[in-house]
């Protein structure tokens, strides 16, 4: 008895000594992830991410600044009143933008150059520009050179503006070269134009132009933008759109803001109040009156275009790069009547967007009262970019407030107290984001020099491009 | 074979032999004559004993051949008594110097004489535990052990409580001791206690506290370095009942408690809902959708009588321009029930002293003061022991538990019952009229008869009667913990011994969000995680003495651990009905897994030596290989080394009356503490596209595709394991014929090479990498007191005190880095600062100058700092239980007052409903006009005097809420050092005469819990945490409230 009692001991022994020693690494390897992903799995993410930012804070932030949101509760009041604090953007900056789409994009790139396709390697070029012309106009001096190197730069040094614009228009070159080069081709995961070459490279010339008009006060270069806009989109149909999902997961941000943080954001009474004047039709898609307040979003309502589940969110919209086309037409001395035809094709794009009955009655008298613009060089502007502002409406604040920096229209009325507590001396129109948090805490010295270079990094500091 | 075989039927059908016997009886008293209780007596040679009654005598049957009887007794030396022809034997005992010869289990469920060790431990015996009423054994630990600092999460049922020994080791890791249950070690651990969602247990509530036969806390790692790199954060030996032999005894035991409120934030009743409009405070009803209580005076307004859904008398109108009914104040606290649980167990243990049995069953069962709050649970429990020759014993323990029960939405959640509770305006009805379980139960209450919610804020924050209805949370746990081995005695000095424990548990929680039309969209969540952790011990014992003065104790032995946590989770969102909690009425619905598994595996050895019972040397070691650490670099050491030298034995003083005993320990040793799970290389994950700080993401598959991306957390494959080394210091005495004890030990600890998640700038690419870096120390000292003034015939006082201090100070952390985030908010978080105490709180302040003057705006208000530092240290200056027990006859009074000195606690919940007006505070000084202490920018002292809250300047000047919403953190830390009552506890043991024999005993108690609390904290009872088990503490966010209870409690023992 006792020899089968040390068989049976020595029996265990060995299971649960031997077997266990081979496998202990192993048994550290996450089975629920991945060592490596194939481009197919990396373009989705690097496109749901950019057009996830598109109504995330940053976003709604400016739509705030813009007059167009405001907050009713929480933190969104003290945004309202110019409280934005350099925790503010810390989230967007961490996981949507530097480690989410633009880490996400240049994985994909090095992945795509590593198999040589080059219909990744554009994608993700032209996404990292575009990540980048947004971030560089909420925060000016950025890092990039020495970004995204892991162990190599731990403290990243800050670009300047100048740069990363520059950077953005080689990105964007980069990208119409590598779709035209098209080699190894679309192999899945592209939600926007299912692997149509031809219509990045038009997206991408759209991109540039956006982003050349946005540092027109430092060099005006609007013929050339002139020449972008020929060899972009030709139509609605041509640009590039998101589809969001009604599955919760796949929910386009404002509507989930709206699901998620209900009450605390609402549609801006004075903004209703210019559209309503203006006999606007686009009202009745932006928002809705509840009796008390003026809400964009409302569960399940399919009438409020930029509050629905499944928004469909264009990158950059052929009403902007009309818009676009109507300012460097003025810019370049061109006729009004060619002003005139850039600016009702604009505004019409714009009634397109929100899905309203071009034929109507309340849509043709708006372009016939607002598609002309007549007076000084300056009212003409004016008139161009406050048209653009009503229509950046829900999916574009970004350029809505690129433009108020850029040219002063819309002319807005600074939120009275909007010194908040020092964040913003002066109190006038908000004009950059604060440097987030964790660049403090992480990039200390290389953050406080950027800081520095920028006239203190408050929210009252002009950036270079606007300056 | 044959012969093994049988043994194990004869196991399996716990047969029992029948032996010839005689009986024995007879009274044990001490030297002054005085009876003793308890004290054991036991048949030389067999298991078969029993114990002195309430009058110190005994009745033992002893089996024939028997002719010795063995008495012991705490404090006293044990006596061998040759039986003669007599059947009664009155035997008197000697107090002794082995007084302290008390057995406690030590490392690996060893058993070891408490005298031999060269560190301290502590004892807790059965009833300092079931007579603490307390549903989670770590509960029941609270303000008994020194050294031991105890947080509950609140008085729910069910919720969780957490356990530190000497504070903190990890700044992220686990500070959690390890829990071992027979020499089995068990999972304790929490899922899903974060600022939000529900009170989860730890799942150390599955133990029944009834099975419990003792507790051991070992402390340092001299007492722990043998379990490696489990027990960095010490060990909470379990022992539970086990059979001895003698005919069938079975123990009855019944209770039921009642449970209240003990605390609740005071909520102002003179001022209705609404905020100044154009100057004037003006009355804002719940359609508005404004949270606000700075409205009027309730005594100026009165109803209008129209038809409003939210308030059957109407909406609220100044007075004269209504009906004339007056407007009035409703009690939030009515929503409170007085909560139950029912406790019943029964056991049946016995043997013939081959085989041993001990079977037990218990039920739990509570509902909450919280109306539909419940916990349940359930267990049954079957030990056995067999010894099959005098030399092979084996042994087998299954313990099957079910719990679970119906929790409640609690903290920074918009459906929090707390939150919902403590905002709501005084003039919004929660109740519409009813109050408690009542409103509960009814549908009108928080029901628009247009499916909306009704509730003050229409819709915004939860009414507390819609969320208990409408958001329900089940969890249902089905656990086995088991474990089999086998102990053979090679050679009378030697013994091999096998252990392999099985802990295994499902947890199947269900919970929903139900809809609200146009606004809430609802969901669904079902998950279920699974967890089975394997431990198989391989030892070889020796005890063997080496010559007259030398006796040699040595441990060899092999470990292997495992652990597999799967949960899987189905989330179903956008409802399509209401009232319809199942993952079918979902539109869409995703699906989730995560894998956690690590194994261990190490080898270790224990030598201890003995010098004439006075000196006793002792060393460990142990080396582990892991899994978390990278292939070759993936083994550590843990050891220890310890002295104890009793000099009342080495200079003959045992017999000294003053100083009978006495004896000094010192050790000093180094235990690891593990790296994360797959921390060690980077993956693609399943991709979410994220980064907005307000909601949640996209997360594929999505689109109808499916995507990945790389991980934002850098992976590091040079981790080491985290190293605390302990010095300890320490001394046992017994003073004065030992009435007087006294256990001193001062120790010192250092934990390097912490692994800390290092946020990185986020342009690197990733957010974060795990690295070693940083330092934590601690210090402290923890002393035992034990007395016993009045030692009489008939009556007797004991005294036990329990004194606890420590330092925990956060050293070094990374290169630039000064705080680490441990739990909480953006706003107010329990930090880990540079050169502060673990834990800090961490947040905005006013500003100060170098002198500590508070400066002042030019407008006469604090000025905030603009940079958040450490405001507050929630560690207690010291702790400190002090139990009174008299006995006087069968009648027995303990109380157990537990003092907590300072330590603070950050009340969020005070801040938010200081910003909202609910609270006393906000209503007492709204007319004040205040001149606040401090320097106004020129130097001078302020002399500008505020309104606190004027109508005319609106409410963003208002003090409450100038500072934004709830306040800035240190507006809202106290202080929470308390005074309490926690355990007062009356029983009575009915003489053994009154049953003539039918009842071997039978007694009744009285317990009351929390009975007396006294303590500033404005808030709940400040015992409480917000994050559960995080290393994150002092933070109280609509925690839900603590309990005092009332029980009653029966046993009895046939």
């Amino acid at each position: 008895m006792r020899n089968i009692l040390f068989m049976l001991l020595a029996l265990l022994m060995v299971a649960f000594s031997t077997s266990s020693c081979e496998d202990l690494t192993e048994v550290n390897e996450d089975p629920t992830r991945l060592s490596d992903a194939d481009l197919s799995l990396m373009a989705p993410i690097v496109q749901a991410g950019h057009y996830r930012n598109e109504g995330s804070n940053p976003t709604r932030v400016a739509g705030i600044v813009m007059q167009q949101l405001t907050g009713f509760d929480a933190q969104q009041l003290a945004y309202a009143a110019n409280v934005i604090g350099e925790d503010a953007m810390d989230n967007y900056w961490r996981t949507g933008l530097y480690a989410g789409t633009m880490k996400d994009a240049i994985v994909m790139i090095d992945k795509a150059v590593e198999d040589g396709n080059t219909f990744y390697e554009g994608l993700g070029k032209l996404f990292l520009a575009a990540a980048m012309g947004d971030a560089t106009s909420y925060f000016g001096d950025i890092p990039y050179s020495e970004a995204f190197q892991g162990t190599e730069f731990l403290k990243p040094s800050y670009d300047a503006q100048e740069s990363i614009y520059a950077e953005v228009q080689s990105l964007l070159d980069e990208a119409i070269v590598a779709f035209n080069a098209d080699k190894g081709g679309h192999v899945g995961g592209d939600l926007v134009f299912g692997g149509d070459a031809a219509l990045w490279v038009k997206t991408a010339n759209a991109l540039k132009a956006r982003y050349l008009m946005q540092t027109q006060k430092r060099q005006d270069r609007s013929a050339e933008v002139l020449t972008l806009i020929d060899a972009a989109m030709a139509s609605s149909a041509e640009q590039a759109t998101f589809v969001f999902g009604t599955a919760e997961t796949e929910n386009w941000t404002l509507a989930k803001f709206g699901r998620e943080r209900t009450n605390t954001l609402t549609f801006n009474e004075g903004f209703a109040q210019r559209l309503e004047d203006n006999a606007d039709p686009r009202l009745t898609k932006y928002a809705i009156f509840d009796g008390t307040n003026w809400l964009y979003w409302e569960l399940g309502n399919p009438d409020l275009v930029w509050g629905r589940d499944d928004a469909a969110i264009p990158l950059v919209s052929y009403a902007e790069l009309m818009f676009l086309k109507a300012e460097a037409l003025l810019r370049t001395g061109a006729a009004d009547a060619d002003v005139n035809e850039a600016l009702t094709a604009a505004i019409t794009a714009s009634m397109e967007l929100v899905e309203l009955d071009l034929m109507s009655a309340e849509v043709m008298d708006y372009i016939a009262a607002n598609g002309q613009v007549s007076g000084s060089f300056d009212e003409k502007l004016e008139q161009i970019i406050n048209e653009a502002y009503v229509a950046y409406y829900g999916h574009n604040f970004h350029q809505a407030w690129a433009n108020q920096r850029r040219t002063g229209y819309p002319v807005l009325t600074p939120v009275p107290g909007g010194e908040a507590d020092g964040l913003n001396p002066g109190g006038g129109i908000v004009q950059r984001y604060l440097y987030p948090v964790s660049e403090t805490q992480t990039n200390r010295e290389n953050v406080d020099a950027a800081r520095a270079r920028q006239g203190g990094g408050l929210l009252n500091a002009t950036l270079w491009a606007f300056e | 074979m044959k012969k093994l075989s049988l043994v194990l039927l004869l196991v399996m059908a716990g047969a029992v032999a029948v032996m010839a016997q005689r009986t024995i009886t007879g009274t044990v008293t001490d030297a002054e004559g005085e009876t003793l209780i308890g004290a054991s007596i036991l048949a030389k040679g067999t298991s078969s004993g029993t114990v002195t009654d309430i009058d110190g005598t005994y009745s033992l049957r002893v089996p024939e051949g028997v002719n010795t009887l063995i008495f012991s007794y705490t404090g006293f030396a044990t006596q061998e008594v040759e039986l003669g022809p007599s059947d009664v034997l009155d035997v008197t005992m000697q107090e002794s110097a082995e007084q302290l010869s008390e057995v406690v289990v030590t490392a690996i469920g060893l058993e070891a004489n408490r005298a031999r060790l060269g560190y301290s431990v502590q004892n807790l015996e059965s009833d300092d535990i079931i007579n603490s009423q307390e549903t989670n054994i770590v509960n029941g630990l609270n303000s008994k052990v020194a050294g031991v600092t105890v947080t509950s999460s609140s008085g729910s049922p069910g919720a969780s409580a957490n356990i530190r020994i000497r504070g903190a080791t990890s700044v992220t890791g686990n500070n959690q001791p390890l829990f071992v249950v027979d020499g089995v070690p068990i999972d304790n651990s929490e899922f899903g206690n974060g600022v939000d969602g529900v009170d989860q247990s730890n799942r150390a509530i599955d133990i029944n506290p009834n099975d419990i036969e003792n507790m051991t806390i070992l402390k340092g790692p001299a007492a722990t370095s043998l379990y490696g790199v489990r027990a960095a954060n010490g060990v909470v030996v379990i022992t539970t009942k086990s059979g001895r032999a003698g005919k069938p005894r079975v123990s009855f035991s019944s209770s039921y408690r009642v449970d209240e409120v003990n605390k609740m934030p005071e909520l102002q009743s003179s001022f209705a809902q609404g905020q100044p409009i154009g100057g004037v405070p003006t009355w804002r009803g719940p359609d508005t959708g404004e949270g606000f209580s700075w409205g009027p005076a309730i005594s100026d307004l009165e109803f209008d009588g129209s038809d409003y859904p939210y308030d059957q008398n109407g909406r609220l109108v100044p007075v004269g321009q209504g009906n004339g009914m007056p407007a009035q104040a409703y009690d939030q606290n009515d929503f409170f029930v007085r909560g139950n649980t029912y406790d019943v167990n029964l056991s049946v243990q016995g043997g013939n002293g081959i085989i041993n049995y001990f079977v037990s069953a218990g039920r739990l069962s509570s509902n909450g003061i919280v109306p539909n709050a419940t916990f349940e649970r359930n267990s049954v429990k079957v030990k056995l022991d067999a010894n099959l020759t005098d030399k092979l014993t084996i042994s087998g323990s299954a313990n099957y538990v079910n719990s679970g029960g119906f929790r409640i939405q609690r903290g920074s959640n918009l459906r929090g019952v707390m939150l919902g509770l403590l905002r709501n305006t005084p003039t919004f009805d929660m109740g519409n009229g009813l109050v408690g379980q009542e409103a509960a139960d009814n549908r009108a209450t928080y029901l628009l008869p247009d499916g909306r919610q009704r509730s003050y804020r229409a819709g915004i924050y939860d009414n507390p009667y819609w969320t208990i209805n409408k958001n329900p949370f089940q969890d249902n746990v089905n656990r086995l913990i088991g474990y089999g081995s086998l102990r053979y005695e090679l050679l009378d000095w030697l013994t091999v011994q096998y252990k392999l424990g099985l802990d295994q548990y499902s947890d199947r929680r269900n919970s929903a969000i139900d809809l609200i039309p146009g606004r809430i969209a609802g969901s669904v969540t079902q998950e279920i995680i699974t967890s089975s952790d394997l431990n198989s011990d391989f030892l070889f014992l020796v005890d063997k003495d080496l010559s007259d003065s030398w006796n040699l104790g040595a441990i060899l032995g092999h470990n292997y651990f495992s652990t597999d946590v799967v949960s899987q989770s189905a989330v179903g969102n956008t409802l399509a009905a209401p009232d319809f909690y199942h993952i079918s009425n979902a539109t869409d619905i995703q699906a989730f897994e995560g894998i956690s598994r690590r194994k261990l595996m190490g080898v270790f050895g224990d030598v201890s030596l003995a010098y004439n019972n006075y000196l006793f040397i002792n060393g460990t070691y142990r080396n582990d290989w892991t899994s978390t650490l990278p292939e070759g670099n993936n083994d550590f050491q843990s050891w220890s080394a310890s002295l104890g030298f009793a000099f009342t034995e080495a200079l003959g003083m045992q017999n000294n009356p003053i100083l009978p005993y006495g004896k000094l320990r010192v050790s000093y040793g180094a235990v690891g503490n593990d790296a994360p799970i797959y921390a060690t290389q980077n993956y693609f994950n399943a991709a979410a596209a994220t980064g907005d700080g307000f909601i949640s993401g996209i997360t594929f598959p999505a689109f109808g595709v499916n995507a990945f991306e790389r991980d934002i957390q850098l992976g590091n494959n040079i981790l080491t394991p985290e190293t605390t080394t302990t010095l300890e210091i320490g001394g046992e005495f017994k003073f004065l014929r030992g009435r007087l004890g006294l256990d001193v030990t001062y120790y010192n600890s250092e934990s390097v090479d912490q692994i800390i998640p290092v946020q990185l700038s986020a342009t690197t690419g990733f957010t974060n990498a795990i690295l070693n870096a940083g330092r934590i120390t601690n210090e402290g000292v923890e002393i035992v007191l034990t007395a016993t003034p009045v030692r009489g015939q008939d009556f007797s006082w004991d005294i036990v005190g329990n004194f606890t201090h420590y330092e925990n100070t956060v050293e070094e952390l990374i290169e630039d880095v000064d705080n680490i985030f441990l739990a909480g908010f953006t706003s107010t978080s329990s930090e880990a600062v540079v050169g502060m105490p673990f834990g800090a709180i961490y947040g905005d302040g006013f500003r100060y100058d170098d002198d500590g003057n508070l400066l002042i705006g030019a407008d006469g208000w604090p000025l905030v700092d603009p940079s958040k530092r450490a405001l507050g240290d929630p560690n207690p200056d010291f702790l400190l239980g002090i139990r009174n027990t008299f006995s006087y006859k069968g009648v027995s009074l303990s109380a157990l007052l537990d003092i907590r000195q300072g330590g603070d606690v950050w009340c969020g919940t005070c801040g938010i409903i200081d910003y909202f007006g609910t609270s006393q505070v906000s209503a007492d000084e709204r007319g004040d006009v205040v001149v606040f202490d401090g320097l106004l920018p020129d130097g001078t002292p302020n002399d500008i005097a505020v309104p606190l809250a004027d109508p005319t300047s609106g409410l963003g000047s208002y003090y409450r809420v100038r500072y934004g919403f709830g306040g800035i953190s240190e507006m809202s830390i106290y202080d929470a050092s308390w005074v309490r009552l926690r355990e007062l506890t009356l029983s009575y043991t009915i003489p053994k005469s009154v049953f003539k024999g039918k009842v071997e005993n039978m007694s009744i108690a009285l317990t009351g819990r929390n009975l007396w609390l006294n303590t500033d904290y404005p808030g709940i009872d400040p015992e409480t945490n917000l994050t559960g088990a995080s290393n994150g503490i002092g933070l109280d966010y609509f925690n839900m409230p603590n309990t005092r209870s009332y029980a009653a409690t029966l046993r009895a023992n046939f």
